[in-house]
């Protein structure tokens, strides 16, 4: 666990130091390609500790998901659609189901240390 | 079963890139709520803006009254009598006496027009623009003194939009506009002519009245005059 949070303070920094902002028309763009990625790692932490981890399944979901994520709310804006709000509830129930499963598997594993993994 | 370390690196890669734009996002986010005005600092700036115009009225009761006290002073004395008159047509100038005389008042009151689907209301509401627009065309027609609801029109007037209220000079105005204008009436009613700032209002459905009046009686501009910066240039009269 210890990497990917090292790599999540680098990223952080590396994104405060660049000084890099974007327009304020595109925020609600990014903000939905934040809530797939976050989606993305939670899913692959969940599939980390299950061991049904598959790395090419993992990094190319995350790039797809944030990518189309970003698209489809941006095609939803000029169809006059709103995207956000299932994109958001869409997202936010996975990655809260995929955090129980995560809690989940953890706390079976501290309490017996050796027994195998459901799923 | 995979190695501990082995996942954990596409994880580690895909962290990083999602630390990148969280930080992205951050910034953009308090960007954004730098320049967007939260609503409890609109009240309270709504409360500085009362409490300023409370004082800037009472300083202007102040300012009337001194008026009135230099007046007295000044026409006591028979060697600055013509000074006095001097004095006097300087103020009616520059709209510093109440003045009455002749003159057209004009009325404007918002459309009762509803605006259709996908129109845009606004046209149908007199703005800051418009009312500058009427006051200019009647000083075109050649208005010695204009008021526009109780507020005297002067060299350093403003007419501006504040968010959703018209200020002249340092006060708020609402419909219906009344702007009274004194001077020659046959010329001032011209600006009823077709084609004018008037016929263009009534065309988007602004009530409009305009009708000559025996006698009007302006206010005096009652905010502070003078020249801090300006100076005037001896002989610079040519």
């Amino acid at each position: 666990m210890l990497i990917p949070l090292v790599a999540l303070a680098v990223g952080l920094a590396v994104g405060f130091l660049s000084h890099l902002s974007i327009p304020g028309a595109y925020a609600d763009f990014l903000a939905i390609s934040l809530l797939a990625a976050l989606d993305s790692v939670f899913g692959g932490l969940r599939a980390g500790l299950s061991r049904t981890f598959n790395a090419r399944v993992f990094i190319s979901g995350f790039f797809t998901n944030t990518l189309l994520a970003a698209l489809l709310t941006y095609f939803g804006d000029r169809l006059g659609v709103d995207f956000m709000l299932p994109a958001s509830v869409a997202f936010g129930f996975r990655i809260f189901q995929n955090l129980g499963i995560i809690r989940n598997l953890l706390l079976t594993r501290a309490v017996k240390p050796q027994a195998p993994v459901p799923e | 079963m995979l190695n501990k370390k082995e996942w954990q690196w596409p994880v580690a890669f895909v962290c990083l890139c999602l630390g990148f734009l969280l930080a992205v996002q951050l910034r953009t986010q308090s960007v954004l709520r730098r320049d967007t005005l939260p609503s409890r600092r609109i009240d309270a700036l709504t409360e500085l803006l009362r409490q300023a115009e409370r004082e800037n009225e009472a300083l202007s009761e102040e300012n009337r009254s001194l008026r009135t006290a230099v007046a007295g002073q000044a026409s006591s004395r028979a060697s600055t009598r013509e000074l006095v008159s001097e004095l006097q047509r300087a103020q009616v100038l520059a709209g510093l006496t109440k003045v009455t005389g002749p003159g057209v008042v004009i009325i404007l009151s918002d459309s009762d027009r509803q605006a259709r689907a996908g129109e845009n209301e606004d046209v149908y509401l007199i703005h800051a623009d418009d009312l500058l627009a009427t006051v200019n065309e009647l000083r075109v027609a050649g208005a010695e003194a204009i008021a526009v609801n109780g507020q005297r029109v002067v060299a350093s007037t403003a007419i501006r939009c504040v968010g959703v209220n018209i200020l002249v000079n340092t006060a708020r105005v609402s419909p219906p506009f009344i702007i009274e204008a004194i001077g020659d009436r046959d010329n001032l009613m011209q600006v009823n002519m077709r084609g004018a700032e008037l016929d263009i209002l009534r065309a988007w459905g602004i009530k409009v009245q305009i009708e000559p009046r025996e006698v009007l009686t302006l206010p005096p501009y009652s905010g502070s005059v003078g020249a801090s910066y300006a100076k005037p240039v001896l002989g610079g009269d040519g």
